[in-house]
């Protein structure tokens, strides 16, 4: 049978626990603020001005690289901030359960990257920055918004996104300062093995029953798809170790291995030279 | 253990843990009365630190439970943890916080965090709240992380070697304030290791002894400083009595016709029948803590239970 409290005294405490929540919520997100305030001041100031001020910022393929490139700097900083500084014996003994240190630092970063591509390619495409320059300065001089395809935009949030999620669920997984380091490169390397992988299977497989005109939008749905579902398993995944994961502090990251620097130099790279190549088809 | 009917703080049954195959907690049964104060030592490699962890819900056993007011804190939803702080013996805090920043952000977590015990600790024990925590001396650290623990008021406070590392005066004053912060947090459950036998002696009122991930023997402090003796018993022959051992002994050697014991004699009498035996001399000797410590923990032995893999100690 339930007890019925007659002095209020369960919807008090039902009060002062969902109180308590909130207080956690905001100490985890608090945390994570102080802890990325500088990656954050500089990912939109130099967004702000890539997009809004010198326009520099004006493709889909542009956006594309530097939010995969933002994205998995920060996939690998809210993911993995604690294993790689050493402190997560210390942040898993204080009573924020793992789910909650997960999703806040998901949900914070996850924001930040498509806060900054979605504006970024909302704006360029609505051509929001010469709308607002012609307020200041009257040139006479007017460029028509971009006219890529919205396929293209599509895509280059979409590669943001996964190479966002699949890099933060890598991260907070990770046993070892170096998984967390290598974080973000597999999640861009993974993002761009859906993407063909997603070209390739209907070049091959659905080759003979989709007409040729179709073919690309085809491929472009079914790369998005691939990347959309692989983005939630690993967020699913990840999740699901995560809170299983145990609580041990080790060394903090002390210099990192000169192939990781490689790889950092050389995928923003291949990407852009991949990218080239699909855009000019 | 203790056999009392008091409701526990801690209660761990049949908890195992390994680590790749190597067993640093092997079936240790503990219980922790409310408001106690529980030291636990053992060598390095005893299992002591998993044991604290997996306490805290830091680790997951491999079986048996661990469980803090009856919660396995590891599934526990944040008001159960909230009941319990720690402070652990890595100090691998958040280095880039400064003391204020991390006293803030602990704040979040526990209803009834004292921000004014927070910052009186912070004057009294001259840390600099603004400066980064990897800016601390290592004493400096460890006094920012039994004040976060205190200042959470939690009922339940798990210490892995609070003090270590410290220079003798620190660790003094730490230890007083410990005391003092324990009197004024009527209540408050301890747990914790060391190897520091003042510092089991001026704070344990149950002290357990680990050894190869089991809890060996468990003795209330004031009896076991006031009944364990060293007790030598010397016969006019050669060897001594057949069957002859000197009771309550914990230890005991034989050399020629001189048995030594480390014995629990609740009182004299005990010895009663040893002092009849015609010629036998019989000398009881007090010991000290440390040496009652020394004698119980044993000679020294290769452990196999050590784990020291991936920044895991047992």
């Amino acid at each position: 049978m339930t007890a019925i409290s007659l002095d209020g005294s369960g919807s008090a405490d039902r009060s002062a626990a969902a109180t308590h929540q909130r207080s956690i919520i905001r100490g985890l997100a608090w945390r994570e603020w102080i802890a990325h305030r500088s990656l954050i001041g500089t990912a939109i100031t130099l967004w702000f001005i890539g997009v809004w001020v010198i326009e520099a910022i004006t493709a889909p393929a542009t956006v594309g690289v530097l939010g995969v490139v933002l994205a998995a700097g920060a996939g690998m900083a809210f993911g993995g901030e604690e294993a790689r500084e050493g402190s997560e014996e210390f942040a898993f003994s204080l009573p924020a359960t793992r789910a909650q240190r997960y999703l806040v630092r998901f949900a914070m970063g996850w924001a930040l990257v498509l806060a900054l591509v979605g504006s970024a390619a909302a704006a360029i495409v609505v051509g929001a920055p010469q709308w607002c320059w012609g307020w200041i300065v009257e040139s006479g001089l007017t460029a028509t918004p971009a006219s890529a395809p919205a396929g293209e935009w599509r895509a280059a949030v979409m590669f943001s996104a996964a190479s966002f999620a699949i890099s933060f669920a890598i991260a907070a997984c990770a046993g070892s300062v170096n998984g967390v380091r290598n974080a973000g490169t597999a999640g861009v390397l993974l993002a761009i093995a859906l993407w063909y992988g997603g070209q390739l299977l209907v070049a091959h497989v659905l080759i003979d029953v989709i007409p040729i005109t179709a073919l690309p939008m085809v491929q472009g749905a079914t790369s998005l798809a691939l990347m959309a579902v692989a983005t939630y398993i690993a967020l699913h995944a990840g999740f699901l170790i995560y809170v299983r994961k145990e609580g041990v502090s080790r060394p903090a990251a002390a210099g990192g291995g000169a192939w990781t620097l490689w790889l950092w130099l050389i995928i923003p790279l291949v990407l852009l030279i991949l990218f080239g190549l699909v855009m000019t088809g | 253990m203790n056999g009392t009917a008091e409701p526990a703080a801690i209660s761990v049954e049949g908890l195992h843990k390994s680590f790749r195959g190597v067993r640093a907690v092997d079936g240790l049964d503990l219980r922790v009365a409310s408001g106690g104060v529980y030291g636990l030592v053992g060598r390095n490699g005893a299992g002591k630190t998993t044991a604290l962890r997996t306490i805290m819900g830091l680790l997951r056993p491999d079986r048996g439970r661990a469980q803090v007011f009856g919660v396995d804190l590891i599934r526990g939803r944040p008001a159960s943890r909230e009941r319990v702080a720690y402070v652990s013996q890595d100090l691998h805090l958040p280095g880039w916080m400064s003391t204020a920043e991390l006293s803030r952000y602990c704040s979040h977590f526990y209803c009834r965090w004292d921000a004014a015990l927070a910052t009186d600790l912070i004057r009294r024990w001259a840390i600099d709240a603004k400066r980064q925590v990897a800016l601390l001396s290592g004493g400096q650290r460890r006094r920012v992380a039994v004040l976060l623990a205190l200042a959470s008021r939690a009922e339940v406070l798990v210490l892995d070697e609070p003090a270590a590392g410290l220079d003798p005066i620190a660790r003094r004053a730490l230890i007083e304030e410990l005391i003092e912060a324990l009197a004024r947090q009527d209540g408050c459950t301890v747990i914790f290791s060391t190897h520091i036998i003042a510092d089991l002696e001026r704070l344990a009122d149950t002290i357990g002894l680990m050894d190869r991930g089991r809890l060996t023997s468990e003795h209330r402090t004031e009896d076991l400083r006031t009944t364990t003796k060293r007790v030598q018993v010397v016969f006019p022959g050669d060897v001594p009595p057949a069957g002859f051992s000197i009771p309550g002994a914990i230890r005991s050697t034989t050399a020629g016709a001189v048995v030594t014991a480390i014995a629990r004699l609740p009182d004299e009498q005990a010895l009663a029948q040893a002092r009849a035996i015609p010629g036998a001399r019989v000398q009881v000797f007090s010991l000290s803590l440390e040496d009652i410590m020394i004698e119980l923990i044993g000679p020294d032995v290769p452990q196999d239970a050590t784990v020291e893999d991936e920044g895991v100690e047992a």
